[in-house]
């Protein structure tokens, strides 16, 4: 994200936004770029207008533009109520809707996002979510790194997933979830050790499903066919295993991930953390 | 003239975050008053005898009041993540230092203005003969 922004020279390869080279000509970039980082990077003693105004200055954007620009934004991003309010005032949710209207204040042909919607209330979420989808339909092109594989499915037309840092499959939505597009899944949770449950009887019993236990004391059932569900619990409690709960799963993208990957989208986040704390 | 506008801004902006707070005015004030007092008791005489110790006084001003301040936005700003802001826009590095030391330059200047107004009478209110 930072190379692709400006400030971090790649170690090889090149990058081009909008057909200029960013390590050769990154302030010519920078003109079509909009950056929402994960942590805020707008100043807390100035209000939410004036945040929006300096950033649109920045861009060297005119006073009566500017002004315009930061109310219609405001506006549209439903913080009109506090724009005369310090940044360091407002709610971490508010705080994150401020930044990106600022990345947009000058109508950035690219915009990128590093987990826009991370640790903010459900309002705050969906609105940015519905913001970004509306930007999308307007023309701007939006890059979005998240660790909220729903959220990517939702959003993008395009997904890149990466693991230990390198890319490991790039398509499009339709594409990546072609493996899960047409498989039933189950989940049942049994009551107890879920290494007692005999795999091998079940393969026979049930040729066409597929099993998995979890450590967390799920069994993860997948098909092709429809699954009999009815079946399959009389089997489990013939052989004296309780099943607490049995809940019918629609598999997705992350399902896709973790298969492709190996790890749960839950790792990469802790990874992530721990970036961030060395 | 885009870029003028960027530049002219980060120094309002720098003027208005930083250097016209409260405290910072007062420091302003105080520090170069401090300075004219104590070469007025070294001396032991007027008000006018401190014409000939004004130059330095005004350098001294300006150099403290600008040095010390800029540090602090600064690095300030690069603990608060919001330099990163400045160094995304499409301005060169540059103009972007000449924008932030200009801030520091003019609260400088500012100061400058103390002993300056000591000197010309002024001080003849606090310290009368």
């Amino acid at each position: 994200m930072g190379a692709l922004s400006g400030p971090v020279r790649p170690d090889s390869g090149s990058i081009a936004v909008g057909g200029i080279d960013c390590s050769r000509k990154p302030k010519a970039a920078q003109h079509l770029i909009g950056l929402v980082p994960d942590e805020s990077n707008l100043y807390p003693e100035l209000t939410g207008f004036d945040n929006l105004c300096f950033s649109g200055a920045l861009y060297g954007m005119r006073k009566t533009r500017r002004q315009h620009r930061a109310e219609e934004l405001l506006e549209q991003f439903g913080l009109s109520g506090a724009a005369g309010r310090l940044f360091s005032g407002y709610s971490r949710g508010m705080k994150r809707r401020l930044v990106i209207a600022a990345a947009i204040m000058h109508r950035p042909a690219v915009l990128f996002l590093d987990e826009p919607t991370s640790g903010i209330d459900v309002e705050s979420s969906r609105l940015i979510r519905n913001l970004l989808s509306d930007l999308h339909r307007q023309g701007t092109t939006i890059f979005l790194a998240t660790h909220y594989i729903a959220e990517a499915e939702r959003l993008c037309d395009r997904i890149a997933f990466i693991a230990g840092g390198k890319i490991v499959r790039e398509d499009s939505v339709e594409r990546l979830l072609q493996p899960v597009l047409g498989r039933n899944a189950l989940s049942i949770v049994i009551s107890g050790d879920v290494s007692t449950v005999p795999y091998d009887a079940l393969r026979q019993a049930f040729p066409c499903l597929s099993f998995h236990g979890a450590p967390d004391g799920e069994l993860h059932i997948e098909s092709r066919e429809p699954i009999r569900a009815g079946a399959l619990m009389r089997f489990l409690e013939d052989r004296g295993i309780e099943v607490a709960e049995a809940k019918k799963k629609q598999l997705s993208l992350e399902d896709v991930f973790v298969d492709m990957t190996g790890i749960g989208a839950g790792v990469m986040q802790k990874e992530k953390e721990g970036r961030g704390r060395r | 003239m885009k870029r003028w506008i960027a530049f002219w801004n980060i120094v309002l902006k720098d003027m208005r975050a930083y250097y016209l707070k409260p405290p910072n005015v007062s420091w302003g004030l105080l520090f170069p008053l401090a300075w004219a007092g104590m070469f007025l008791i070294r001396s032991g005489q007027d008000v006018h005898s401190l014409l000939s110790v004004l130059p330095g006084m005004i350098a001294l001003s300006v150099l403290f009041g600008t040095s010390s301040m800029l540090a602090v936005a600064v690095t300030f700003e690069k603990k608060a993540k919001v330099f990163e802001r400045l160094l995304l826009a499409p301005i060169s590095l540059a103009l972007l230092l000449l924008a932030k030391t200009s801030g520091a330059v003019f609260f400088g200047v500012f100061n400058a203005f103390v002993p300056f107004r000591f000197c010309s009478g002024g001080g003849s209110v606090i310290f009368p003969a």
